[in-house]
């Protein structure tokens, strides 16, 4: 009789132990941690993936990559080889949870984000990106070669970038700042802001968000801006050698540069159309809006007061 | 050791493409799997093409926003002569004849080749993107909106309101002719035509309309799938772009030979067929 009520003991602890163990892995295995460092090629492809959390990317110098991630949900994906390194969230495991991915890149390192919903802050890389979101906010600083960058309705910032550049939102805002490189921005209702900007090309169009744009204007280059009903307002040197074209169909047009008005060839235009030629005209410079009031002001291409 | 067992990834990447299309033999297939299974190259190799293909059998057919067409053709379709004239110099002008002649076969090759290859497509791509006829598939996120000529809308008629996708037959119907002679239909769900410097030409006629119904009609079976907030702005974002479309057609019926009027509103509808591809290529919520 003892030895049988000591046997179902024994058992019944074991059962508990078990259910127990069980138990911890279940959770261990619910959200999931990755620090490692693997070595990549200078100019290696970084590819990460994620639905929402958090994503922090610095270029550094070496050979090597660190990778710090954590999920609340899901399991982590990583695949590294000396050219590609990829790192995801199984969405098929509960990954709907937030993730927060902590990489630091060897400089040169070309650097791609997909996101729904998270965060991604890019330091350093020295390298191409190219960022998508939906609704996270991206900045990216000190990137080369080429960048992109999009996101739905975050705010996309960019600044130091020797490359082509191009990024936009929907209804977030736009910063671009010391861009050394070919220049497009977009939006549908978010502010776009360009200042330092050393560029032979720059296009930047929006329906209702305000453009303002302070940078050089290189001879031979151009330099497009168009609203619906944002106002533009356009920081020029004052050693500035530009054709300027401004035209608005209901918009105030200010300068504080001397225009000689032509008649508008067309007499039964209903819009204002104002060209005219600054310095030795060697640059092209053209500015449209609907209902949005257009400004040329003197500046040090440093800066321009979006104060409209 | 056996053969199999001996596989390299180099042997993998020659064989690759038998392996993706199915028709390698049953035991390179199996080797193939089995080197896939412990190499991680190889194995990233396979999972990237796959995405890749999962993902671009999910793209939308992409039409393009400006009908070129009718430009070219005005410019390469060969001038009317008066037949009597033509008469008088057939025998003298036998040789640019043959040769418009020539071209015209050549053309209409090519336009027969394309209309047999665009329709060995079809079937793959209009069950994605099939443009509603009215009805229910017109009703999106918003309702598409078309340019239409003077004849068939006021001009500050509510794009989003008084428009269906419907009317893009109408659209296209009241097309001038000369844009209609280019030789290709121009109800190919593009622009139908574009600005022009001739002040004879008017204001350009522009249909998006397809395009637009074509992709809302994509995000109408999205819709569930993008996340409310997201979908909140971008029915915000299409309510600020049709006022602007609004605003650009009122203007241009008042002045329709403004060119600037033109490009305003061209500005308007590409930016709103750009946001309408990038909410139909929006990653899903799950």
């Amino acid at each position: 009789m003892l030895i049988r009520t000591f046997t179902r003991a024994i058992l019944s602890a074991m059962a508990v132990v078990a259910c127990v163990s069980a138990t911890a892995r279940a959770q261990r295995n619910y959200g999931e941690t990755l620090d490692t460092t693997v070595a990549l090629d200078r100019q290696a492809t970084v590819d990460v993936s994620l639905m929402s959390g958090r994503v922090e990317i610095v270029g550094g110098g070496g050979s090597q990559a660190r990778v710090r991630a954590t999920t609340d949900r899901g399991d982590i994906q990583f695949d590294a080889a000396p050219g590609r390194l990829r790192l995801s969230v199984n969405p098929g495991h509960g990954g709907r949870g937030d993730a927060r991915f902590e990489l630091s890149v060897p400089a040169g390192t070309r650097v791609i984000v997909n996101s729904l919903s998270a965060p991604i802050s890019i330091r350093g890389v020295k390298g191409e990106v190219d960022v998508n979101t939906v609704s996270g906010n991206v900045t990216v600083t000190d990137a080369a070669r080429k960048l992109k960058a999009e996101s739905v309705s975050g705010n996309v910032v960019v600044s130091q970038v020797t490359g082509d550049v191009t990024a936009s939102s929907v209804s977030g805002r736009v910063d671009a700042t010391d861009i050394n490189g070919d220049l497009e921005t977009e939006s549908v209702s978010g502010r776009i802001s360009m200042a330092g900007v050393r560029s032979r090309f720059v296009r930047s169009g929006s329906v209702s968000g305000r453009i303002s744009y302070a940078g050089t204007f290189e001879p031979d280059g151009t330099y497009e801006f168009k609203s619906h009903s944002g106002g533009l307002r356009l920081s020029l040197p004052a050693d500035v050698g530009a054709q300027v074209r401004i035209e608005t169909f209901s918009g105030s047009v200010d300068s504080d540069f001397p225009v000689t008005l032509q008649p508008n060839t067309d007499k039964r235009s209903s819009n204002r159309r104002i060209e005219f030629k600054i310095g030795n005209g060697r640059s092209r410079i053209v500015a449209e809006s609907f209902s949005g009031n257009i400004k040329l002001e003197r500046g040090d291409g440093r800066d321009s007061r979006n104060d409209q | 050791m056996t053969d199999r067992q001996m596989m390299t990834c180099t042997a993998v990447d020659s064989e690759l493409l038998g392996y993706l299309e199915g028709t390698l033999a049953a035991d390179a297939r199996t080797a193939v799997d089995e080197h896939v299974a412990s190499c991680l190259r190889c194995s990233s190799i396979l999972r990237d093409i796959g995405s890749i293909r999962a993902q671009a059998a999910q793209l939308p057919e992409l039409a393009p926003s400006r009908d070129l067409w009718a430009g070219i053709s005005a410019r390469i379709e060969p001038a009317v002569v008066p037949l009597g004239r033509a008469r008088q110099d057939i025998r003298r002008s036998w040789i640019p004849a043959a040769t418009a002649a020539a071209a015209a076969l050549v053309i209409a090759t090519a336009g027969i080749t394309y209309f047999a290859t665009t329709r060995s497509l079809r079937p793959m791509t209009q069950k994605v993107a099939a443009a509603p006829k009215g009805g229910p598939g017109a009703q999106g996120i918003a309702q598409p909106s078309i340019v239409p000529s003077k004849a068939t809308a006021p001009p500050d008629t509510s794009v989003s309101s008084a428009v269906s996708a419907s009317a893009a037959p109408t659209s296209v119907a009241a097309a001038p002719a000369g844009e209609r002679s280019g030789g290709r239909a121009p109800s190919a769900g593009v622009r139908l035509a574009s600005r022009r410097n001739e002040p004879a030409a008017g204001p350009g006629e522009i249909a998006y309309g397809d395009e637009i119904a074509r992709l809302q009609n994509i995000i109408k079976q999205r819709r569930r799938e993008l996340d409310p907030g997201t979908v909140t702005v971008i029915e915000q974002s299409l309510a600020i772009i049709d006022a602007a479309v609004r605003q650009s057609r009122a203007a241009l019926a008042r002045d329709p030979r403004s060119g600037f009027l033109t490009d305003q509103l061209n500005h308007a509808l590409d930016k709103k067929i750009e946001l309408l591809r990038t909410v139909a290529l929006l990653p899903s919520r799950t």
